[in-house]
């Protein structure tokens, strides 16, 4: 068991190493966009300075609508795989939680930062249009998704989650739309809309290097959660063997605690 | 019109609407990482 373990330290090793070398390109993506955001890019010739909320609302706006379907495959994959391969269902159950936890951290800011963008540009905090509520829609489903999986005390939980998963993504290409199909209070879109839309050239470098940083950093608080919840399984998995050992009478099984610490 | 951010200008709605914006997703995404970091360490506390 002691060989196995060491022989085996240093693969285990690989994943923090990438992470780490991972969140550093991250967070010097992240300061280099910020710098262009405040520092380089000229100001907004219609909107002033507050045009340059763009460059965090609008990658969040992006993104958010982007791990929702890394929910919706990881779930439905838990649900055809929950009963031939109970295991593989569970690596995907943890993928499920992640995407919508970080789902619900993008559209928080979404929300957040687009009403005090509106305050600011409009005079209101928030109107009741399509896309403003289709996205209010969006993050109450994914709460509700999150507190179903936390509240509910049944063993069908992770199935009902999974089915709740699938019935909020419906919602992903409605808020892609919104601003397509109705006439909005938000504004038209900036990118693959009319023809005279787009961006200055003078602005893309600040909106794309936090394109590129927020989704890098989406992607490792994504893995970051994954890994917390594969090791939160393995511990369970191992209490509820250890308990099942000892109303047996066996000695306590401790088998699995190794790989809990290499879960990720 | 200056070409970049001016600390003078942070002193209207606009502005600080616009500190508000950035420090929102710094609060928002850092609450988060602490979040999932505490629990990761509380967790390997029980292995």
């Amino acid at each position: 068991m002691a060989q196995s373990h060491s022989s085996a330290a240093p693969f285990s090793r690989l994943p923090v190493v990438f992470g780490l070398i991972w969140l550093a390109a991250t967070l010097a993506i992240l300061i280099h966009g910020f710098r262009w955001a405040l520092m380089i890019s000229p100001t907004d010739a219609e909107q002033g300075n507050i045009g340059r909320a763009l460059y965090y609302h609008v990658p969040h706006s992006i993104w958010a609508l982007l791990f929702p379907y890394v929910n919706l495959i990881a779930s439905i994959a838990y649900l055809s795989l929950r009963k031939s391969h109970p295991t593989k269902a569970l690596i995907a159950d943890a993928w499920a939680l992640a995407s919508a936890e970080v789902t619900v951290v993008y559209a928080t800011i979404c929300l957040v930062t687009g009403s005090l963008w509106g305050r600011a540009s409009w005079g209101i905090w928030w109107a009741w249009d399509a896309r403003m509520t289709s996205m209010l829609l969006l993050w109450l489903l994914y709460v509700a998704y999150l507190m179903v999986r936390r509240l509910s005390s049944t063993g069908q939980t992770n199935t009902v989650a999974a089915v709740l998963s699938v019935f909020a993504a419906i919602d992903v290409p409605i808020v892609y739309m919104s601003i397509r199909w109705w006439r909005t209070q938000h504004p038209q879109p900036v990118f693959f809309g009319a023809p005279d839309s787009g961006l200055d050239a003078s602005m893309k470098p600040a909106f794309n290097w936090n394109l590129l940083g927020f989704f890098m950093w989406g992607v490792f608080i994504l893995v970051l959660r994954y890994a917390l919840e594969r090791r939160r399984q393995l511990v369970e998995q191992d209490a509820i063997q250890s308990a099942l050992d000892i109303a047996l009478g066996d000695t306590p099984h401790l088998s699995s605690l190794p790989e809990a610490h290499n879960a990720y | 019109m200056p070409t970049s951010l001016h600390i003078d200008s942070l002193n209207t709605i606009e502005g600080r609407h616009l500190v508000l914006i950035y420090a929102t997703v710094f609060l928002i995404q850092g609450g988060y990482f602490l979040y999932v970091a505490i629990n990761w360490f509380k967790l390997r506390k029980r292995l």
